[in-house]
């Protein structure tokens, strides 16, 4: 019961996700500090994109994703216990996306970087090792019935053999 | 900038504390029956472990690995050189056996474990001539920039770099460690020279990366100094860290190894050979743990039970009458439906049925029957499943067609038609006799249980063999016997057992125990059951259990988006209610079609068709828990507000505005789909064994074909509807 109970406690503080910096799409030299604009997943497909901006010293910054004839445009902020801005934006439609990052009131772009959207993924192809969880369990309980029968059958060859 | 953030336990966690848990139950055992040997050392050894890859997984450190390599590497160390030799001092063989429940540990993998091929090759693995090039080849290759850099790249990469880190790191120190009871091919003092030459190897990474002119890895000189931190003295600062102290994790080891080898040894002291479970250990009894065992065997502790769950019940009905007709913020909208459902589907599936036992409906029977003594015994040819069949399928068809979740006013009155109908049956005839035949909420939840892990069991069957009253069975001065008939040392399986517990209180040897049984075992036997008769002659429970597998994929099916489209854009059958009523009874019978096709294949028709209602079950309960645990897990911040909103209605009180967006912005854990589908891939495996094993045993292998393709199509029909959007039903749109 108590195994049931601690295990039970333990999915519901669980999430999911592991902790995902992300890679960079771009960075560069503003002043004396480098600035950095990462971007989870690596290869990103139709639907939500998560970006971190490191190395801003302060300020408001907006990040704004032009994919086909979609714009979306939001704030970069901080989150409690992580470093860096952040901020989560829709890739709309599949093929070359431009995200762009704006500090304050500058027309310039802070950081400008040509992403590659893939198609959107499946709920199956998302999903796929917990399809197939089933697939290693059964493994395992054939592999249990084979070695059991084996067994059997050999304690029964083995007592047959005795008998005169 | 400060990289110091919160703790953030992933999936992983998940695995970590069961087999903590685990470890700590078995060490439990080990240190009662021999602290000496298991001592507090070993239980700190192994906590140690898991502490050390809590660190490395759970703590900042991880998402400052992402962008500083000092980070990272201390994150490597952490899962290859500290928690490796840890764990294996904990000496983790034993206790993990024997923390483990035994039809797991013995029954399932057992087998598997002392096949002489797999420890054939775990020998080979661990053996220091394989073990060492193994974990050197992995470090060297995975600080390779190319591998390194993939492994930034996202989650699925790093997750797979820290396995190769931890279970590399496992082979490595298995020999230097030894963990008993296993014993070294190579004598102790070559366990130095072994670690001497792995920190040569270390070194020579350690050096490459201290002494390279550039950063070796591109990443970090993006993200290093967008943290204010020279990429270059990062990329020093980790090897000083891979260097300073990842020699001393080898050296220190090493010395100890060889000061004790120079030591004279003194002769060993006696010791038992570990023998796991030498006797057959004491069944779990949940009546014999304190406090909740007092409660459960006394008649007015059940009795208590039952009149808070009738208080419980009483609210919802007011509720339901007397408050708004939106489902999402009534009480009769939401507990009935979403808590209390998702709760009796976890309670069965992790206890047993807790919800029979609890039932609001048999308290006025109960407190009734002290005045009114029914005289009648149900008609014997009523005395079949058929009439609780039907009104399951009704029930499933009536609550699609008239919406019953959607309306707190038709469930109020649907809680008052039950316990009136629970009432007048059972101050009508003897025994259990609503229960056992006709409420179709019972049999859903004596279903459930079949895959329970408590049963209510005889103690000791020698007790019942010289028992001569058989009072758990026909009553006695004590109080009344069971009322559906189960005599408890002939009992099989959780089938017709409302866990009402009067068996508890009427058996004057206090033999009756809720105890712990390997789940669905029994439903591969076939001898006669107490209250059924033989199973295979029993085509109303059979249909009764498919109705139950079947009905479960319909109603999840209905509350799918795809289908709820479908439903709704389908242009005959007059309103919307009667259409959703018909396709939840057309898919109900295509769903059966499938296991009634299956039994025409090979021998009696019927006989196949009660095996495979047994076999089948497992993946209809997955799909219940399934069901009812989405509902549970995406609405459980629902069940608050309701009742604040009719606090404040029905006393005026001023509890503040209610936090309706536990409804409205309510979004499912990311943990659930994946658990779900963990869930429903364990009832097609249950369901596959019970088809393979009763297949065998009817000497009939090839029918486990026919089944398991049931089994697999049900399956199928489950996982999709898994991954559709759902209905948020109970919540506000």
């Amino acid at each position: 019961m108590s195994r049931m109970l601690l295990t039970a406690l333990a999915v519901l503080s669980t999430r999911l996700a592991c902790a995902d910096g992300g890679v960079p799409i771009d960075s560069r030299m503003v002043g004396t500090e480098r600035v950095t604009l990462l971007m989870t997943p690596a290869r990103p497909s139709v639907g939500s994109a998560r970006f971190t901006l490191l190395g801003h010293g302060g300020g408001p910054v907006e990040i704004q994703v032009r994919n086909g004839d979609h714009r979306e445009r939001t704030a970069l902020e901080a989150e409690p216990g992580r470093p860096g801005l952040h901020a989560q934006l829709d890739f709309a439609v599949e093929g070359p996306a431009l995200v762009t990052v704006h500090a304050g009131a500058a027309t310039e772009p802070l950081l400008q970087s040509e992403v590659t959207v893939g198609p959107q993924a499946t709920a199956w192809m998302a999903r796929w090792p917990w399809i197939l969880a089933w697939l290693p369990m059964l493994g395992l309980v054939t592999l249990r019935e084979w070695l059991l029968a084996r067994r059997l059958h050999s304690t029964q060859e083995h007592g047959a053999s005795k008998i005169p | 900038m400060s990289l110091a953030g919160a703790w953030v336990p992933g999936v992983s966690a998940v695995p970590i504390t069961l087999l903590m848990v685990v470890y700590v139950t078995g060490w439990a055992r080990l240190h009662r029956r021999d602290p000496a040997r298991w001592s507090w050392w070993r239980l700190s050894c192994f906590g140690g472990g898991v502490a050390a890859i809590a660190v490395a997984l759970w703590s900042p450190l991880d998402q400052g690995g992402q962008w500083l390599l000092s980070w990272h590497m201390t994150q490597h160390l952490l899962l290859s050189m500290v928690a490796p030799p840890l764990l294996l001092a904990g000496w983790p063989f034993m206790p993990l056996m024997q923390g483990l429940p035994r039809w797991i540990g013995v029954g399932l993998l057992g087998p598997v474990l002392a096949w002489p091929a797999l420890r054939g090759v775990l020998a080979r693995l661990v053996h220091p001539t394989v073990a060492w090039p193994l974990s050197v080849a992995v470090t060297w290759a995975w600080h390779l920039p190319p591998a390194y850099e993939w492994a930034l790249t996202g989650s699925v990469p790093h997750a797979l770099e820290h396995a190769c880190f931890l279970w590399s790191g496992i082979l490595f120190w298995w020999p230097v460690v030894a963990p008993w009871p296993w014993q070294g091919a190579w004598p102790r003092w070559s366990m130095a020279f072994y670690l001497l030459l792995a920190d040569v190897a270390n070194t020579v990474v350690a050096a490459v990366l201290a002494f390279a002119p550039g950063v070796v890895y591109g990443t970090y000189a993006l993200t290093a100094p967008a943290l204010g931190v020279d990429p270059l003295e990062d990329q020093r600062r980790a090897a000083a860290i891979m260097w300073l102290p990842g020699q001393l994790l080898f050296l220190v080891p090493a010395v100890v190894i060889l000061a004790r080898a120079g030591r004279r040894r003194r002769p060993a002291r006696s010791v038992a050979l570990p023998v796991l479970r030498p006797r057959r250990p004491a069944r779990f009894d949940l009546l014999a743990v304190p406090m909740v065992g007092a409660v459960l065997r006394h008649p007015n502790g059940r009795l208590s039970l039952r009149m808070g769950v009738m208080v419980l019940a009483v609210l919802v009905v007011l509720d339901g009458w007397l408050g708004p007709a939106s489902a999402a913020t009534n009480v009769a909208g939401t507990w009935p439906w979403t808590h209390g459902r998702g709760l009796a589907v976890v309670a069965a599936v992790a206890v047993g049925n807790l919800a029979c036992m609890g039932c609001p409906l048999i308290a006025p029977r109960t407190l009734l029957r002290r005045w009114i003594r029914p005289r009648r015994r149900w008609p014997s040819g009523l005395r079949v499943k058929w009439i609780a069949a039907g009104l399951v399928v009704a029930w499933l068809v009536a609550y699609e067609a008239l919406g019953w979740w959607d309306s707190p006013w038709l469930t109020a009155w649907l809680v008052v038609g039950l316990v009136l109908a629970a009432t007048v049956t059972d101050l009508l005839f003897e025994g259990a006799a609503f229960c056992q035949w006709v409420c179709p909420v019972g049999q859903w939840n004596m279903a459930m249980a079949v895959a329970a892990p408590l049963q209510v069991k005889a103690r000791d069957l020698q007790v019942c063999e010289r028992c001569a009253t058989q009072d758990c069975l026909r009553g006695g001065e004590r109080g009344p016997g069971c009322g559906t008939g189960l005599f408890v040392p002939r009992k099989t399986g959780s089938l017709e057992c409302t866990w009402c517990l009067d068996c508890v209180t009427a058996c004057p040897h206090d033999n009756v125990a809720l105890a712990a049984v390997v789940p669905l075992q029994e439903s591969l036997l076939e001898g006669t059951r107490s209250a059924i008769g033989r199973w295979r002659d029993r085509t109303d429970f059979a249909t009764l259990l498919l109705v139950l597998g079947a009905g479960g994929l319909a109603n999840a099916l209905l509350m799918t988006e795809p289908v709820v489209g479908w439903v709704e854009g389908v242009g005959w059958a007059g309103s919307g209610a009667l259409r959703a009523g018909l396709i939840t009874l057309a898919s109900i019978a295509v769903l059966l079609a499938w296991p009634a096709l299956a039994a025409c294949v090979g021998g009696s028709w019927r006989e196949r068709w009660a095996g495979l209602a047994l076999d089948l079950w497992p993946v209809g309960a997955s799909v219940w828990l399934v069901h009812f645990g989405f509902h549970l897990a995406s609405g459980w911040a629902s069940a608050l507000p309701p009742l604040q909103r009719a606090a404040m209605d029905a006393a005026g009180l001023d509890l503040g505005e209610p936090r309706w967006s536990a409804h409205c912005c309510a979004t499912a854990p990311a943990w659930l789909v994946p658990a779900m589908l963990v869930a429903l891939a364990s009832g097609l495996v249950a369901s596959l064994w019970l088809c393979w094993t009763r297949a065998v045993r009817r000497g009939r292998p090839v029918t486990a074909v026919a089944d398991a393709l049931v089994a697999l199509g049900w399956w199928m029909v489950a996982a999709w509807l898994v991954l559709q959007p759902m209905q948020m039903r109970g919540l506000i749109a």
